[in-house]
């Protein structure tokens, strides 16, 4: 008999974008420590991060007395993990960045059950925001990823990157224009949104004045991407990203104009001086 | 939804999560006592708000709860959908943000900055504050303050004559 998967989902208020690349690669580490320890052998060893959550994902562990060696790991992982900003909002003083409001932790089917930070370990998740209250039921940790994207959320830091990549040029393409791929920006974005999508926008020509890595800098600190011709002269559009199906796209498009303006006025009104 | 809407929806919200609705008032912070607290009201924002960094427009919604309830994100993003603002219908941003006062968030509604949420560190609990104009912007699709509908047909601009976004 083989051996089934285990899950370990920590879902979180929205954790600060910078803080979860490391936060992702820790509990990896952690986790191959701690398995090794144990004495748990297992395919692989894989972790994940959205701006709502930390994902342990273990592959083929054999069943048996492994369920109840996860239930002492996985509170002890979770507190080696140590931010350098956290905040304790809970009688039991545990630390995080901010307040832990889930646990979801399975092997195969079965749940690993402990409790942490005054939340007990569970089956049930929130979906993506956008899809309203409703809870969401993880039947096997096999099933995780899967249950999670019907909810409109990518669980896979590459997933997400890949969807904006993808949403980016194929908005490029469509405008005939090169959507500049800024790195920062990009990194950023992948932990902002569960759903990544791609809007696009125009902002008015009187910008184009500004010098170029001026208008740049502030399209990027309103979190656009700039948008420039195939000789690299940048264009009076930009690239934003929304978390979420792309329904009232008009506000989401009117909101970002407003705000890609405001950001390249404040720059114009910055250099005036 | 008319702005004086906004405001009376958000107090009917806040009043039935079982917060004291306050006069509207100048922002005054949370009192040290009790442990148990929650107060909701329009406020104006005060003298010398709307710099760099700070939410726009002259009113704000202030919510005070304490403790923080688990669920406080629902329970925040419900009071949107209350003032008429949909989270299927828009996009809604958490921006990490240490403030002075302790962590929390920059809320951006549609990219634009709409509302606070701060874990305070001294008071403890959890306070929210929001930007009336730009939730009725947002609910009403205008791109000017001056344009929104206070009550009918009375403006935002019929009632207010200084330029936008003035502290007070």
């Amino acid at each position: 008999m083989t051996g089934r998967d285990v899950l370990l989902e920590v879902l979180a208020e929205n954790l600060p974008a910078r803080l979860l690349p490391p936060a992702v690669e820790r509990l990896k580490q952690l986790a191959a420590g701690e398995f090794a320890a144990a004495g748990l052998a297992c395919g692989g060893i894989e972790a994940y991060g959205t701006c709502r959550r930390l994902v342990l994902y273990a592959r083929d562990l054999p069943a048996g007395p492994a369920t109840k060696a996860l239930a002492g790991i996985f509170p002890r992982l979770l507190a080696r993990l140590d931010f350098p900003d956290a905040m304790t909002w809970e009688p039991s003083g545990f630390r995080f960045p901010r307040p832990l409001r889930g646990l979801v932790a399975l092997h195969g089917e079965k749940l690993v059950a402990f409790s942490l930070a005054g939340v007990k370990s569970g089956r049930d998740t929130d979906g993506h925001d956008a899809a309203g209250p409703r809870r969401l039921r993880v039947p096997s940790a096999e099933r995780y990823f899967r249950t999670l994207e019907h909810a409109c959320v990518l669980v896979k830091d590459e997933e997400r990157l890949d969807a904006l990549r993808r949403g980016l040029a194929a908005a490029g393409k469509r405008m005939k224009l090169e959507i500049e791929p800024d790195g920062g920006l990009l990194r950023e974005t992948l932990y902002l949104a569960e759903y990544p999508v791609v809007v696009v926008g125009g902002f008015s020509q009187e910008y184009l004045a500004l010098p170029t890595e001026l208008l740049r800098g502030a399209l990027k600190a309103g979190l656009f991407f700039p948008v420039a011709d195939a000789a690299g002269r940048l264009q009076p559009y930009f690239a934003g990203v929304r978390d979420g199906l792309s329904k009232g796209q008009r506000n989401v498009e009117d909101g970002f104009r407003a705000a890609a303006e405001a950001a390249l006025a404040a720059a114009a009104r910055r250099r005036a001086g | 939804m008319d702005f004086q809407d906004i405001i009376l929806k958000l107090n009917q919200y806040w009043a039935k999560q079982g917060c004291a609705v306050m006069p509207p008032g100048p922002v005054a912070g949370f009192p040290a006592q009790p442990a148990h607290l929650c107060l909701a009201g329009a406020a104006r924002a005060a003298l010398g708000a709307g710099g760099p960094g700070d939410l726009p427009g002259r009113y704000r919604y202030l919510v005070l709860l304490r403790p923080a309830p688990p669920d406080i994100r629902r329970v925040f993003l419900n009071s949107l959908k209350a003032a008429g603002l949909d989270r299927a219908e828009h996009d809604v941003r958490w921006l990490a943000a240490d403030r002075e006062t302790g962590p929390g968030w920059e809320l951006l509604l549609d990219g634009l900055p709409a509302a606070r949420f701060v874990y305070p560190r001294q008071a403890g609990g959890v306070e929210l504050v929001f930007s009336l104009e730009r939730l009725a912007l947002a609910s009403q699709r205008r791109k000017n303050t001056s344009d929104l509908a206070w009550a009918g047909r009375l403006t935002y601009g019929d009632l207010h004559s200084g330029p936008d976004g003035e502290g007070a």
